[in-house]
């Protein structure tokens, strides 16, 4: 019945994260102008949203192509399971025309997977021009196509598909 | 299911690391002046996924604090547990707590009973990562538990400080300090205004 038990330690660490952040030197920047001649080339926005399983997602750059859109984004995963950003191919872009854009995926992750605690960059290219040039550009991101929206309320904080909408892509 | 996703992360990136080869050659300029701009800028009309090079300070999504930063923040809880916050250091993809508890309880506490919450001042939460191997964070009476506790998530760069809840469910965002037990087996303590400096 001693209480004295002495000073054991437990060690408790939740090794994580770290040491992800290798490779890379020649890549340094994800958004290139795709077609100079169009031009229009948008960068450091930095329009960054936080979805409530911890996601972060931040839009860098707009480049426009006669016929191609690229977006370059950031992701953060912050939830602690593996995400999905392309689960459903439903990642696509919508201008004020209600034209749709769909996204080329990529050859080696095509559904955007994102392990826990790690960073990605992406340029997500998207199959068309912009003509005639909207007023605005929406990015979805794990939405439903049929519905263009995203429902900013019904988001889950353990999804693993996390929901986005961007609003206010530049389309100058 | 949840922890071997979580040890599989470090692997995981890394190969996504590897995939990218060139994804920055490509000469695309010289092409759109050659007319030659089918062949040269095929490379660019791929969808490219990259592991995200640590972030800077001045960069456009540096989150805030890249040092670490010591605490000396300490609470007793009725049981007789004390916990001790010694440390905080934010890295661009989670953030550690480094944290001491010593249980002066006369029987095994826990200090993940029911969850571990970290919230900042601007409404976000970041998900805590259960040790592998002690996902409860029992500690033996009289023992002291020493460790980074990891929390996933970029810093939102307008937190200016953050708020810990121990045996705390996600719903909950206090804690009814009056109405803890000096006999609980699962003590919860909070601290409010964990300094955030940048």
């Amino acid at each position: 019945m001693s209480t004295s038990r002495g000073p054991t330690r437990v060690l408790v660490r939740a090794t994580v994260v770290l040491g992800l952040t290798l490779a890379l030197g020649a890549c340094g920047s994800a958004s290139r102008v795709v077609d100079k001649a169009k031009g229009s080339n948008s960068q450091g926005l930095g329009l960054e949203q936080r979805h409530p399983n911890g996601t972060v997602l931040t839009v860098n750059a707009v480049d426009f192509g006669s016929t191609r859109t690229t977006v370059s984004v950031e992701v953060v995963n912050g939830f602690t399971d593996d995400i999905k950003l392309n689960s459903r191919g439903s990642i696509y872009l919508r201008d004020s025309g209600g034209r749709k854009y769909k996204l080329i995926p990529p050859e080696q992750n095509a559904s955007i997977e994102v392990p826990p605690g790690t960073a990605i960059r992406a340029r997500l290219v998207f199959l068309g021009g912009l003509e005639p040039r909207p007023t605005s550009l929406r990015l979805l991101v794990n939405a439903f196509e049929s519905e263009d929206t995203v429902d900013l309320k019904d988001r889950g904080r353990t999804s693993t598909t996390p929901a986005f909408q961007f609003d206010d892509l530049p389309v100058r | 299911m949840r922890r071997s996703s979580t040890s599989r992360a470090a692997a995981a990136a890394a190969a996504v690391a590897l995939l990218l080869g060139g994804c920055g050659s490509s000469g695309g300029d010289e092409a759109a002046q050659s007319g030659a701009q089918t062949v040269s800028t095929a490379a660019q009309d791929k969808s490219v996924v990259q592991t995200a090079p640590p972030k800077t300070a001045t960069g456009p999504a540096a989150g805030g604090a890249a040092t670490s930063q010591p605490l000396a923040l300490e609470q007793r809880h009725p049981n007789g547990t004390v916990l001790r916050l010694t440390r905080i250091t934010p890295a661009p993809t989670s953030l550690s707590l480094t944290v001491e508890a010593v249980n002066g309880y006369t029987g095994k506490i826990e200090l993940n009973s029911s969850g571990v919450q970290l919230r900042d001042d601007v409404g976000n939460s970041y998900n805590f990562v259960e040790p592998e191997q002690n996902e409860d964070l029992e500690i033996l009476p009289g023992a002291t538990l020493r460790g980074d506790l990891t929390f996933l998530g970029e810093l939102d760069r307008r937190a200016t400080s953050l708020k810990l809840l121990v045996n705390a469910s996600r719903s909950k965002d206090s804690i009814d300090l009056a109405s803890r037990s000096s006999t609980t087996t699962f003590p919860e303590f909070q601290f409010d205004g964990i300094p955030l400096t940048r």
